[in-house]
Protein backbone atom coordinates (compact mmCIF):
# COMPACT_ATOMS: atom_id res chain seq x y z
CA UNK A 1 0.00 0.00 0.00
CA UNK A 2 1.31 3.42 -0.97
CA UNK A 3 1.21 6.11 1.98
CA UNK A 4 1.45 8.78 -0.68
CA UNK A 5 -1.81 10.87 -0.37
CA UNK A 6 -3.32 13.71 -2.75
CA UNK A 7 -4.23 16.85 0.25
CA UNK A 8 -8.32 17.58 -0.57
CA UNK A 9 -7.44 21.14 -0.13
CA UNK A 10 -4.52 21.78 -1.60
CA UNK A 11 -3.78 19.77 -3.98
CA UNK A 12 -0.26 18.58 -2.84
CA UNK A 13 0.95 15.22 -2.77
CA UNK A 14 1.77 14.09 1.27
CA UNK A 15 3.62 10.78 1.45
CA UNK A 16 4.20 10.08 5.16
CA UNK A 17 8.13 9.50 5.96
CA UNK A 18 9.30 5.86 6.64
CA UNK A 19 9.65 6.70 10.46
CA UNK A 20 5.91 6.09 10.87
CA UNK A 21 4.90 2.85 9.22
CA UNK A 22 3.96 1.64 12.12
CA UNK A 23 1.20 4.33 12.73
CA UNK A 24 0.31 4.85 9.18
CA UNK A 25 -3.03 3.21 9.26
CA UNK A 26 -3.66 5.32 12.34
CA UNK A 27 -2.94 8.98 10.95
CA UNK A 28 -4.85 10.56 8.26
CA UNK A 29 -2.10 11.50 6.18
CA UNK A 30 -4.64 13.29 3.46
CA UNK A 31 -5.17 15.95 6.16
CA UNK A 32 -1.61 16.94 7.27
CA UNK A 33 0.19 19.30 6.94
CA UNK A 34 -1.70 19.56 10.64
CA UNK A 35 -3.58 22.80 10.80
CA UNK A 36 -2.01 24.01 14.44
CA UNK A 37 1.02 26.68 14.60
CA UNK A 38 4.46 26.83 13.84
CA UNK A 39 5.70 25.39 17.19
CA UNK A 40 3.02 23.69 18.65
CA UNK A 41 3.54 20.42 20.59
CA UNK A 42 0.40 19.09 20.05
CA UNK A 43 2.09 17.45 16.65
CA UNK A 44 3.81 15.21 18.89
CA UNK A 45 1.68 14.47 21.44
CA UNK A 46 -0.67 12.98 18.13
CA UNK A 47 2.34 11.14 17.81
CA UNK A 48 3.11 9.79 20.87
CA UNK A 49 -0.75 9.35 21.68
CA UNK A 50 -1.03 7.39 18.30
CA UNK A 51 2.03 5.24 19.23
CA UNK A 52 0.73 4.15 22.87
CA UNK A 53 -2.67 3.55 21.04
CA UNK A 54 -0.94 0.90 18.60
CA UNK A 55 1.10 -0.53 21.96
CA UNK A 56 -1.27 -0.77 24.38
CA UNK A 57 -2.28 -4.40 23.62
CA UNK A 58 -6.27 -3.41 23.53
CA UNK A 59 -7.96 -3.65 19.79
CA UNK A 60 -8.05 -0.42 18.40
CA UNK A 61 -11.57 -0.88 17.61
CA UNK A 62 -12.17 -1.05 21.63
CA UNK A 63 -10.48 2.97 21.65
CA UNK A 64 -12.34 5.76 21.72
CA UNK A 65 -10.93 9.57 21.82
CA UNK A 66 -13.45 12.27 22.73
CA UNK A 67 -12.27 15.74 22.61
CA UNK A 68 -13.50 19.52 22.95
CA UNK A 69 -13.48 22.59 21.49
CA UNK A 70 -9.82 24.65 20.57
CA UNK A 71 -6.78 23.21 19.28
CA UNK A 72 -6.54 20.45 21.65
CA UNK A 73 -9.62 19.18 20.00
CA UNK A 74 -8.50 18.79 17.04
CA UNK A 75 -6.49 15.79 17.77
CA UNK A 76 -9.28 12.94 17.15
CA UNK A 77 -10.14 14.31 13.73
CA UNK A 78 -6.31 13.11 12.51
CA UNK A 79 -7.09 9.86 14.38
CA UNK A 80 -8.31 6.76 11.98
CA UNK A 81 -10.37 6.05 15.46
CA UNK A 82 -13.57 6.47 16.34
CA UNK A 83 -13.51 10.09 17.96
CA UNK A 84 -15.75 12.37 18.79
CA UNK A 85 -15.95 15.98 18.53
CA UNK A 86 -18.33 17.31 21.71
CA UNK A 87 -19.59 20.75 22.94
CA UNK A 88 -16.59 23.04 24.71
CA UNK A 89 -16.46 21.76 28.13
CA UNK A 90 -18.86 18.61 27.59
CA UNK A 91 -15.96 16.16 26.90
CA UNK A 92 -15.64 14.24 30.24
CA UNK A 93 -19.37 13.63 30.76
CA UNK A 94 -19.57 12.38 27.28
CA UNK A 95 -16.87 9.93 27.56
CA UNK A 96 -18.41 8.74 31.19
CA UNK A 97 -21.54 8.21 29.14
CA UNK A 98 -19.47 6.33 26.91
CA UNK A 99 -18.34 4.43 29.34
CA UNK A 100 -21.18 3.68 31.35
CA UNK A 101 -23.09 2.06 28.38
CA UNK A 102 -20.24 -0.03 26.90
CA UNK A 103 -17.64 -0.60 30.07
CA UNK A 104 -15.70 -2.42 27.06
CA UNK A 105 -14.38 0.39 25.30
CA UNK A 106 -11.25 2.61 26.53
CA UNK A 107 -12.33 6.15 26.76
CA UNK A 108 -9.84 8.85 26.39
CA UNK A 109 -10.68 12.28 26.55
CA UNK A 110 -8.32 15.15 25.23
CA UNK A 111 -8.78 18.70 25.94
CA UNK A 112 -6.85 21.90 26.14
CA UNK A 113 -6.38 23.74 29.49
CA UNK A 114 -9.30 25.87 28.95
CA UNK A 115 -11.69 23.05 27.62
CA UNK A 116 -11.06 20.66 30.66
CA UNK A 117 -9.75 23.03 33.66
CA UNK A 118 -12.22 26.39 32.63
CA UNK A 119 -15.52 25.56 31.02
CA UNK A 120 -15.47 21.83 31.99
CA UNK A 121 -13.30 22.33 35.64
CA UNK A 122 -16.82 21.15 37.53
CA UNK A 123 -17.24 17.99 35.10
CA UNK A 124 -13.53 17.45 35.99
CA UNK A 125 -12.98 17.18 39.92
CA UNK A 126 -16.77 15.55 39.45
CA UNK A 127 -15.34 12.72 37.45
CA UNK A 128 -12.32 12.32 39.53
CA UNK A 129 -14.48 12.10 42.95
CA UNK A 130 -16.35 9.51 41.38
CA UNK A 131 -13.53 7.97 40.00
CA UNK A 132 -15.00 7.25 36.81
CA UNK A 133 -13.23 4.80 34.87
CA UNK A 134 -11.33 7.01 31.66
CA UNK A 135 -8.41 8.93 30.73
CA UNK A 136 -7.90 12.58 30.26
CA UNK A 137 -4.92 14.20 29.07
CA UNK A 138 -4.71 18.13 29.57
CA UNK A 139 -2.39 19.66 27.12
CA UNK A 140 -1.42 22.60 29.22
CA UNK A 141 0.09 25.83 26.83
CA UNK A 142 -0.56 28.41 29.96
CA UNK A 143 -3.30 30.67 27.45
CA UNK A 144 -6.39 30.72 25.45
CA UNK A 145 -4.31 29.93 22.09
CA UNK A 146 -6.74 29.90 19.56
CA UNK A 147 -9.28 32.83 20.16
CA UNK A 148 -6.30 35.28 20.24
CA UNK A 149 -4.74 34.59 23.81
CA UNK A 150 -7.00 35.34 26.87
CA UNK A 151 -5.68 34.31 29.87
CA UNK A 152 -6.77 30.59 31.10
CA UNK A 153 -6.62 28.86 34.56
CA UNK A 154 -3.32 28.06 34.53
CA UNK A 155 -1.54 31.50 33.26
CA UNK A 156 0.98 32.07 36.08
CA UNK A 157 0.60 35.21 37.81
CA UNK A 158 2.20 38.07 36.03
CA UNK A 159 2.09 37.09 32.67
CA UNK A 160 0.83 39.16 30.26
CA UNK A 161 -1.79 38.08 28.02
CA UNK A 162 -4.62 39.96 25.92
CA UNK A 163 -7.38 40.47 28.78
CA UNK A 164 -4.35 41.20 31.09
CA UNK A 165 -2.12 43.69 29.38
CA UNK A 166 -0.82 44.57 32.46
CA UNK A 167 0.30 41.05 33.92
CA UNK A 168 -2.19 38.66 35.37
CA UNK A 169 -3.11 39.00 39.02
CA UNK A 170 -4.83 35.74 39.76
CA UNK A 171 -3.35 32.57 41.06
CA UNK A 172 -3.54 29.63 38.74
CA UNK A 173 -4.35 26.05 39.18
CA UNK A 174 -1.99 23.30 40.13
CA UNK A 175 -3.23 20.63 37.95
CA UNK A 176 -1.70 17.46 39.67
CA UNK A 177 -2.59 18.84 42.97
CA UNK A 178 -6.68 19.48 41.64
CA UNK A 179 -6.51 15.97 40.01
CA UNK A 180 -5.03 14.04 43.21
CA UNK A 181 -7.26 16.23 45.97
CA UNK A 182 -10.65 15.64 43.74
CA UNK A 183 -9.28 11.60 44.17
CA UNK A 184 -7.91 10.97 40.77
CA UNK A 185 -6.26 7.30 40.43
CA UNK A 186 -3.25 8.38 38.59
CA UNK A 187 -1.76 12.01 38.17
CA UNK A 188 1.42 12.53 35.80
CA UNK A 189 2.75 15.57 34.67
CA UNK A 190 5.39 15.37 31.68
CA UNK A 191 6.29 17.53 28.63
CA UNK A 192 6.44 17.24 24.90
CA UNK A 193 10.21 17.37 25.30
CA UNK A 194 9.80 14.30 27.70
CA UNK A 195 8.72 11.59 24.82
CA UNK A 196 10.02 8.30 26.32
CA UNK A 197 8.62 9.11 29.83
CA UNK A 198 5.03 10.42 28.23
CA UNK A 199 4.58 7.15 26.12
CA UNK A 200 5.42 5.26 29.05
CA UNK A 201 2.84 7.23 31.05
CA UNK A 202 0.53 6.95 28.07
CA UNK A 203 1.05 3.16 28.13
CA UNK A 204 0.18 3.34 32.06
CA UNK A 205 -2.73 5.31 31.81
CA UNK A 206 -4.46 2.97 29.62
CA UNK A 207 -3.47 0.17 32.10
CA UNK A 208 -4.99 2.35 35.17
CA UNK A 209 -8.49 1.52 36.13
CA UNK A 210 -9.76 4.86 37.44
CA UNK A 211 -9.67 8.24 36.65
CA UNK A 212 -6.47 9.07 34.84
CA UNK A 213 -5.08 12.53 34.41
CA UNK A 214 -1.70 13.47 32.94
CA UNK A 215 -0.73 17.00 32.21
CA UNK A 216 1.36 17.53 29.23
CA UNK A 217 2.98 20.89 29.22
CA UNK A 218 3.39 22.29 26.02
CA UNK A 219 4.44 25.21 24.58
CA UNK A 220 2.34 27.93 22.45
CA UNK A 221 3.79 31.01 20.74
CA UNK A 222 0.60 33.25 21.65
CA UNK A 223 1.93 32.68 25.04
CA UNK A 224 5.66 33.05 24.23
CA UNK A 225 5.33 36.34 21.87
CA UNK A 226 3.35 37.91 24.40
CA UNK A 227 5.59 37.60 26.93
CA UNK A 228 8.57 38.39 25.51
CA UNK A 229 10.03 34.61 25.71
CA UNK A 230 11.21 34.16 22.52
CA UNK A 231 9.82 31.28 20.24
CA UNK A 232 8.68 27.96 20.83
CA UNK A 233 11.83 26.94 20.92
CA UNK A 234 13.26 29.18 23.57
CA UNK A 235 10.25 27.88 25.63
CA UNK A 236 11.36 24.10 24.59
CA UNK A 237 15.00 24.80 25.84
CA UNK A 238 13.67 26.54 29.57
CA UNK A 239 11.96 22.96 29.35
CA UNK A 240 14.98 21.29 29.02
CA UNK A 241 17.17 23.15 31.35
CA UNK A 242 15.11 24.27 34.36
CA UNK A 243 12.87 20.63 34.54
CA UNK A 244 13.53 18.12 37.06
CA UNK A 245 12.25 14.80 37.17
CA UNK A 246 10.97 14.09 40.65
CA UNK A 247 8.04 11.17 41.10
CA UNK A 248 7.66 11.35 44.97
CA UNK A 249 7.25 15.39 44.78
CA UNK A 250 5.15 17.57 47.57
CA UNK A 251 2.40 18.19 45.49
CA UNK A 252 1.50 21.86 47.05
CA UNK A 253 4.98 22.42 45.87
CA UNK A 254 4.88 21.93 41.95
CA UNK A 255 2.97 25.14 41.12
CA UNK A 256 4.69 26.58 38.04
CA UNK A 257 5.08 30.47 38.15
CA UNK A 258 5.63 32.82 35.63
CA UNK A 259 9.32 32.94 35.94
CA UNK A 260 9.57 29.13 35.12
CA UNK A 261 12.63 28.51 37.98
CA UNK A 262 11.04 24.93 39.06
CA UNK A 263 8.98 22.92 36.11
CA UNK A 264 8.64 19.23 38.55
CA UNK A 265 7.49 16.26 36.22
CA UNK A 266 7.11 13.14 36.85
CA UNK A 267 4.46 10.24 37.71
CA UNK A 268 3.39 11.75 40.69
CA UNK A 269 0.47 9.66 41.88
CA UNK A 270 -0.56 6.21 41.25
CA UNK A 271 -3.37 4.60 43.67
CA UNK A 272 -6.51 2.09 43.94
CA UNK A 273 -9.73 3.70 44.74
CA UNK A 274 -13.28 2.40 44.37
CA UNK A 275 -14.69 2.97 40.62
CA UNK A 276 -17.74 3.98 40.26
CA UNK A 277 -19.01 3.78 36.49
CA UNK A 278 -17.41 1.33 33.68
CA UNK B 1 33.34 19.05 15.19
CA UNK B 2 32.79 18.64 18.72
CA UNK B 3 33.83 15.01 18.88
CA UNK B 4 37.67 15.81 17.83
CA UNK B 5 37.97 18.37 20.48
CA UNK B 6 36.99 15.41 23.11
CA UNK B 7 39.36 13.19 20.87
CA UNK B 8 42.37 15.86 21.70
CA UNK B 9 41.73 16.42 25.30
CA UNK B 10 44.65 14.98 26.74
CA UNK B 11 42.97 13.65 29.91
CA UNK B 12 40.63 11.57 27.23
CA UNK B 13 41.51 7.83 26.95
CA UNK B 14 41.51 6.64 23.72
CA UNK B 15 40.52 3.01 22.05
CA UNK B 16 43.86 1.54 20.64
CA UNK B 17 41.66 0.28 17.53
CA UNK B 18 39.63 3.47 17.25
CA UNK B 19 40.68 3.50 13.54
CA UNK B 20 38.66 0.68 13.20
CA UNK B 21 35.68 1.12 14.94
CA UNK B 22 32.53 1.80 13.26
CA UNK B 23 29.20 3.98 14.07
CA UNK B 24 26.34 4.19 12.02
CA UNK B 25 25.65 7.39 9.70
CA UNK B 26 22.38 8.51 9.55
CA UNK B 27 21.10 9.93 6.20
CA UNK B 28 18.26 12.48 6.98
CA UNK B 29 14.98 12.29 4.69
CA UNK B 30 12.69 16.02 5.12
CA UNK B 31 9.43 16.13 3.48
CA UNK B 32 9.77 19.81 2.80
CA UNK B 33 6.06 20.33 2.11
CA UNK B 34 5.33 19.04 5.56
CA UNK B 35 7.79 20.92 7.50
CA UNK B 36 6.58 24.81 8.93
CA UNK B 37 10.05 25.79 10.49
CA UNK B 38 9.82 25.38 13.77
CA UNK B 39 13.05 25.02 13.95
CA UNK B 40 13.05 21.95 16.62
CA UNK B 41 15.31 19.55 14.59
CA UNK B 42 18.04 22.98 13.95
CA UNK B 43 18.54 24.13 17.56
CA UNK B 44 18.06 20.19 19.28
CA UNK B 45 20.40 18.23 17.06
CA UNK B 46 23.65 17.28 18.95
CA UNK B 47 25.62 17.14 15.99
CA UNK B 48 24.52 21.08 14.68
CA UNK B 49 24.30 19.32 11.32
CA UNK B 50 21.04 20.68 10.08
CA UNK B 51 20.26 24.61 9.70
CA UNK B 52 17.69 26.11 7.15
CA UNK B 53 17.26 26.14 3.65
CA UNK B 54 17.76 28.81 0.94
CA UNK B 55 14.46 28.04 -0.82
CA UNK B 56 11.20 27.68 0.36
CA UNK B 57 8.33 25.72 0.25
CA UNK B 58 5.08 25.88 -0.95
CA UNK B 59 3.75 27.42 1.68
CA UNK B 60 6.64 30.07 2.04
CA UNK B 61 8.56 28.00 5.15
CA UNK B 62 12.26 27.50 5.31
CA UNK B 63 13.05 23.90 5.68
CA UNK B 64 16.15 22.37 7.52
CA UNK B 65 19.05 20.87 5.17
CA UNK B 66 21.97 19.19 5.70
CA UNK B 67 25.14 21.86 6.36
CA UNK B 68 27.45 21.48 3.84
CA UNK B 69 30.54 19.86 4.71
CA UNK B 70 28.25 17.46 7.27
CA UNK B 71 27.12 15.26 5.48
CA UNK B 72 28.87 12.90 7.47
CA UNK B 73 28.39 13.72 10.81
CA UNK B 74 25.13 12.35 11.56
CA UNK B 75 24.89 9.60 13.88
CA UNK B 76 21.37 8.86 13.39
CA UNK B 77 20.22 9.37 16.83
CA UNK B 78 16.93 9.93 15.93
CA UNK B 79 16.14 13.55 17.86
CA UNK B 80 15.21 15.44 15.35
CA UNK B 81 12.88 12.56 14.07
CA UNK B 82 11.01 12.29 17.78
CA UNK B 83 11.14 16.11 18.25
CA UNK B 84 9.64 17.25 15.01
CA UNK B 85 5.79 17.76 15.18
CA UNK B 86 5.05 18.23 11.77
CA UNK B 87 5.98 14.03 10.78
CA UNK B 88 8.41 15.44 8.37
CA UNK B 89 11.75 14.14 8.97
CA UNK B 90 12.55 10.17 9.06
CA UNK B 91 16.16 8.87 9.44
CA UNK B 92 17.76 6.24 7.68
CA UNK B 93 21.06 4.43 9.24
CA UNK B 94 21.63 1.58 7.35
CA UNK B 95 25.41 2.66 6.33
CA UNK B 96 28.45 2.51 8.50
CA UNK B 97 31.75 4.84 8.68
CA UNK B 98 34.92 4.05 10.74
CA UNK B 99 36.30 6.55 13.07
CA UNK B 100 39.75 6.40 10.30
CA UNK B 101 37.04 7.43 7.34
CA UNK B 102 35.67 10.40 9.12
CA UNK B 103 38.59 12.21 10.28
CA UNK B 104 41.13 11.21 7.67
CA UNK B 105 43.45 8.27 7.54
CA UNK B 106 46.39 10.54 8.93
CA UNK B 107 45.02 12.20 11.83
CA UNK B 108 44.13 8.93 14.07
CA UNK B 109 45.96 6.39 12.49
CA UNK B 110 47.26 3.47 14.96
CA UNK B 111 46.02 5.06 17.56
CA UNK B 112 47.59 8.63 17.47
Amino acid sequence: MSTEVEVATTGIKVELPKAYDDIKDLIRIDRLPHIWCPGCGLGILLKLLARAIKNSGIPIEKHVIVTGIGCTGRIGGYLRLDAYHVTHGRAIPFAVGLKMANPELEVTVVGGDGDILAIGGNHFIHAARRNDDINVIIVNNFIYGMTGGQYSPTTPKGAKTTTSPYGHFENPFNVPLLAYAAGASYVARWSVLHQNELYQSLLEMFRVKGFAVIEVLSPCIIYTDRNAMGDAVDFMKVIKERSTIDHNANLADIDIDFSMKKIVLGNFVKRERPVSYG
Amino acid sequence: MALIQQDEAWFMRRLVNLHKMKRPVGKILVNPDLCKDCRFCIEFCPNNVLEESKDVNFKGYHYPVVKPGKELDCVACRMCEKICPEFAITIISEEYITYDKYYGVSRHAHGG
